[in-house]
This record gives C-alpha cells, sequence and structure tokens, in this order.
C-alpha cells in the first residue's frame, strides 16, 4: 500500500509539471527567439526531449512487462480518455493544414477550440460511460479538423 | 518498467515536449530564426509523414498484425517512408506546395502507419473496440 501511495504522489508531482513546463515555454519562449543561441537552446533542448522519450522506450520495449510501451499507453490512454488523441488531432491539423492563411474564426476560434475541448472530452467520457464504442481514430479526426479550422498556424 | 513509471515519465516529458516542438513549428515573422523549418513543415512531408505515420500507430483502427507479414513489411514501412519524405523535398521552392503537401502526406503517412505499423496489442485489450481497457 505503501509502495502504491508513493507512486501516486510521483504521478501526481509529475503530471504537475507539464503545467509548469506550459507556463516556462509560453513566458520565455519569445525571448529565447530573438536570438540565435536561444533559439538554438530550444531547439536542443526539444531534441533532447524527443531523444530522451525514444530512448526511454527501448527498455520498455523489450522487458517483460506487456503495454508499458509510450505507444502502447498512449492507444490504451486514448480509450480511456479522450484528450489523448484529441491534443495530438489538434496539434497536426494545426500544423498540417490545407490552404496557407486559412483562418476562418480569427482570435474566436480560440475561445471556440477551448469550448469544444470540453466539449469533446467530457462528452466521449458520457458516451464511453454508457459502454458506447467511440474509436479514437474518429477523436483524431475531429481533432485534425478542429485544430485546422480553429487554431490553425500562419 | 511498470506501466505506472512508465506513465509517469509521458506525462512530465511529452506535454512539454509538444509546446516546444509547437513553438519551433510556428514561428512566421519574417527574419525568424525557424523561418526555415516553418518552410519545411509547410511544403514538405518530412515532418508531416512521421507525425501522420504516428497518429496511425496509436490510433489507427485495431489490427491483428501488419498488412504484410515478415520482413517486406519494415521495407514498405521505413523505404516508402524515406522515400516518401524525400521526395517530397522536392516541393521545397514551389511557391503553392505548403497549401496542400503536408496535408496530403499527413493522411498518407496515417493510413501507412495505421497498416504497416501496427501495435501487439496486451491480449487483455484485443477484444475491446474502443471501450476503456481494464488495465492495471
Amino acid at each position: 500500500m505503501e509502495h502504491i501511495e508513493k507512486w501516486d504522489r510521483l504521478s501526481i508531482a509529475a503530471a504537475s509539471l507539464p503545467v509548469a513546463g506550459a507556463l516556462a515555454v509560453g513566458i520565455f519562449a519569445e525571448f529565447f527567439l530573438r536570438s540565435s543561441g536561444g533559439a538554438a537552446l530550444l531547439a536542443g533542448l526539444a531534441s533532447l526531449l524527443i531523444v530522451a522519450l525514444i530512448v526511454l522506450d527501448v527498455p520498455a520495449a523489450i522487458d517483460a512487462i506487456e503495454g508499458n510501451t509510450f505507444s502502447e499507453l498512449l492507444r490504451i490512454g486514448g480509450r480511456q480518455m479522450a484528450v489523448f488523441p484529441w491534443t495530438i488531432g489538434i496539434f497536426a491539423g494545426r500544423w498540417f493544414h490545407p490552404f496557407d492563411g486559412l483562418d476562418p474564426f480569427g482570435a474566436q476560434g480560440h475561445v471556440a477550440l477551448i469550448v469544444v475541448t470540453f466539449v469533446v472530452v467530457v462528452g466521449s467520457h458520457l458516451i464511453r460511460r454508457h459502454d458506447h464504442v467511440l474509436p479514437s481514430w474518429i477523436i483524431v479526426a475531429v481533432g485534425l479538423l478542429a485544430g485546422a479550422l480553429l487554431w490553425p498556424v500562419g | 518498467m511498470t506501466r505506472k513509471l512508465m506513465t509517469t515519465l509521458g506525462l512530465a516529458l511529452g506535454p512539454v515536449t509538444l509546446l516546444l516542438v509547437d513553438v519551433i513549428f510556428t514561428q512566421t515573422s519574417p527574419g525568424e530564426v525557424f523561418n526555415g523549418i516553418f518552410e519545411l513543415v509547410r511544403a514538405t512531408g518530412v515532418v508531416a509523414w512521421p507525425v501522420g505515420a504516428l497518429i496511425g500507430h496509436w490510433y489507427g483502427p485495431p489490427r491483428t498484425g501488419p498488412l504484410v507479414r515478415g520482413p517486406l513489411n519494415y521495407v514498405i514501412l521505413i523505404g516508402g517512408s524515406l522515400l516518401a519524405m524525400g521526395l517530397s523535398l522536392f516541393f521545397l521552392n514551389v511557391p503553392v506546395a505548403s497549401h496542400i503537401v503536408s496535408t496530403i502526406a499527413l493522411f498518407a503517412g496515417a493510413v501507412i502507419g495505421a497498416l504497416f505499423w501496427t501495435i501487439d496489442e496486451p491480449r487483455a485489450m484485443r477484444a475491446d473496440k474502443g471501450r476503456p481497457a481494464n488495465i492495471r
């Protein structure tokens, strides 16, 4: 029991890290991007994190425990919480939307995205709670559309 | 590496990585350091294809295995991906390419990822078709 509580505490602490990280990126990214050195630092940090995620996945892929790689956890997690496939769909739609300059809703789109995100995450949870099937790829597809229309880059 | 440890590590590193990548991809002001990367993201499949392949890999419809068995599967997956990403570089300086190339690459990559890079799901999940899995 003590072991489980320790892991739960660690998980909560780790789950709060993205919030702190997001704040740090939001506050300091623009400052770093003003110089090539700062930009290189950001790019280096991003590359380091990507490499760390890949390297950490290797021992999980070859050990005896089933379902512990990041890919398996993301797939399982997508069935339990829509927020994972939804987030990935939003960002992919944002980056790779068709037609440069596409921005049909402007700043209102950002507000709409927050509302739609809430509806999708809560709605999909309610649908699945009542034992209805809602495949993750549908959530990704809707996320792609939402990211392209409500939060497009450029 | 228990599932809890991997989940904790993923939660700690994944979202921050995603945000940093977004900051780097989306700097569009003239003269910004990452403008070249923005063109690469929008006008070629170099980034869109692997992102699509990962989406297909993670969230593609459930399959019992890849479309083609054996080494040919990896030849198609890796060789096809490298070929598609390499060929898409020819669009880098084409003015209208940023309108559509990355979108096509994303969807094509997702199809390839779903068909040729399937996840061997744990036995407890195989019967599941989208409902929350009761896995501890």
